[in-house]
């Protein structure tokens, strides 16, 4: 309660002094919410991660890419990320630590919506349980280059650079 | 197709407005959450908790479902080896919730396990250990917990991590041993034990989706506390100078005003720490706030214009702020009390509720 008395002093400091000034464009969302910086990251864990068929199409499994776009927003999860990752090679004991991520990652039901907005846009197209690139698949290839020429994302490209180096399993893209 | 040059941190903070459809999302994440039962997912999310939080959550969760379940504080007097009992004290539960990490090997673990719950034995048995032998010795605390002349009947034992048959046969050979060399003033000579881990004690308990909503809101307000006192926040350069105008406006205030922005800056912490925990675990809910947050201004504008006593609103917003992320966090709503202060504190800290001199 100490902050209602907080707010109930600050309103007895300010009654009969101060007129109120609200200035709602101070509250920004959070760009995670924004639609082009959703597509942005996913182009890009598209580009960096997705693997080359015999058939020289490149598509990636529709779960690693939302488990890889979810810490590439979120590069403070690197290190839950790596511990989730080797934990099953070191100890049954290790647990609870990536709970939290698996579960973040699992109920980001954003990345479906844009995904399928991707879809619908002709960039992605869905192959079963893989996603290659739609008729429209050259924006992938414009926002790397993009954002390489412009140094824009370079937080979340390392990120996803560095989870190159992490072994991603089956289990792990199943929420185990 | 966007154009790259629409790439700019400015663009990045719009919204577009066909794409985010999710309030009414809220109640089915749960079943997008995980892919498993909710029994499943309430059992993992149990057996993660450890040493005090996974006792209290037994206990509520055996308070929700045991009729005439009795919890009993550890402190400052002890427990006497029961953290609970129902059936008018013929059935007793403890709890133990070791840290996993903290043992290299499952063997340490077992080890742990069957030493811990062996010494709760002994004491609702009121027996120790001396040399090779068993003597008496008085569990002063239980007198004054079970109802008098109730002996326990049945004792179950609730452990974070059931995944090894080797604590069953220990501690079931113990528990006859120690009956043997007992008085039996507490617990019948007939006793039972059972051992469960955390799936057998959500099947048993009826964990369904309001029992994981409630665990998890539990969880993640515990986790915001403990990180909160970690977060270092950098004001904006706005809230310094919201604070120094305050100073003007009313001289001779100056130790009052810092005490409150410095209480201010606490509950930012706090706010700062639930927004990025809800960020990485729950992304829907993070959305719903941010949406609350919305509606949360445009109700203080709205308050605030048509009152002639403005600012006299301001704490009257807390309660309606509540409402408000009752309604947003649907299912969830157990964790919002704890924030909705926060929430106005931090529309004074980020400054969208601004003020000049009259």
């Amino acid at each position: 309660m100490s902050s209602h008395n907080s707010i109930q002093q600050l309103a007895e400091l300010l009654q009969n002094h101060a007129k109120p000034v609200i200035r709602p464009q101070r509250l920004a969302l959070s760009p995670i919410y924004d639609l082009d910086y959703r597509m942005a990251v996913i182009a890009l864990a598209f580009a960096i991660h997705s693997t080359k068929t015999s058939e020289g199409e490149h598509r990636i499994d529709t779960s690693r890419l939302k488990l890889l776009q979810f810490v590439a927003q979120r590069p403070s999860l690197l290190p839950a990320m790596n511990q989730w990752a080797s934990s099953k090679k070191t100890s049954p004991l290790l647990r609870g630590s990536s709970q939290r991520l698996r579960r973040g990652y699992m109920g980001d039901s954003t990345y479906d919506q844009v995904v399928e907005y991707m879809i619908a846009c002709g960039i992605l197209r869905p192959e079963g349980q893989y996603l290659a690139l739609g008729r429209n698949g050259s924006y992938v290839d414009s926002i790397r280059l993009a954002s390489e020429k412009e140094s824009m994302f370079t937080q979340e490209r390392f990120t996803l650079a560095e989870l190159l180096r992490m072994r991603v399993t089956v289990a792990m893209l199943e929420g185990r | 197709m966007r154009r790259i040059p629409e790439w700019r941190t400015d663009t990045c903070l719009r919204r577009h407005p066909d794409f985010v459809s999710y309030t009414e999302s809220l109640l089915i994440v749960a079943f997008r959450l995980l892919p498993m039962t909710s029994v499943n997912a309430y059992a993992k999310e149990f057996g993660a908790l450890t040493e005090s939080a996974f006792e209290t959550e037994a206990c509520i969760r055996l308070e929700h479902t045991v009729s005439g379940f009795q919890r009993v504080p550890p402190k400052p007097q002890g427990d006497g080896g029961l953290d609970g009992f129902s059936h008018k004290g013929m059935r007793g539960y403890c709890c133990y919730g070791p840290i996993p990490t903290s043992f290299t090997k499952p063997k340490d673990l077992e080890k742990a396990i069957v030493a811990k719950f062996s010494s709760d034995l002994r004491r609702l048995c009121e027996v120790d250990t001396q040399k090779t032998s068993l003597i008496h010795k008085a569990n002063e605390a239980l007198p004054n917990i079970l109802p008098v002349g109730a002996k326990l009947a049945e004792i179950i034992l609730i452990c974070n991590w059931f995944e090894s048959h080797k604590i069953i046969g220990p501690l079931h050979t113990a528990l006859p041993t120690y009956l043997k060399a007992s008085k039996c003033n507490f617990v019948s000579p007939e006793a039972d034990l059972q051992i469960i881990g955390p799936v057998e004690f959500a099947q048993r308990y009826y964990a369904d989706e309001l029992a994981l909503y409630s665990l998890q809101s539990r969880t993640i307000i515990e986790k915001v506390k403990t990180s909160a006192s970690t977060l270092a926040v950098a004001p904006p350069q706005g809230f310094d100078a919201k604070m120094a105008t305050l100073k003007l406006i009313r001289p001779g205030k100056d130790a009052a005003i810092d005490g409150l922005a410095e209480d201010f800056r606490h509950d930012w912490r706090m706010n700062l720490a639930f927004e990025q925990e809800l960020d990485e675990t729950l992304p829907d809910l993070h959305r719903a706030l941010q949406d609350g947050r919305r509606r949360i201004l445009t109700r203080v504008n709205q308050r605030m214009l048509s009152s002639s006593e403005p600012w006299n609103e301001l704490p009257e917003m807390v309660a309606e702020a509540r409402e408000i992320l009752r309604i947003e966090f649907g299912a969830y709503a157990n964790m919002v009390d704890d924030v909705s202060n926060g929430e106005i504190a931090r529309l004074i800290g980020i400054c969208p509720i601004d003020w000049e001199a009259t």
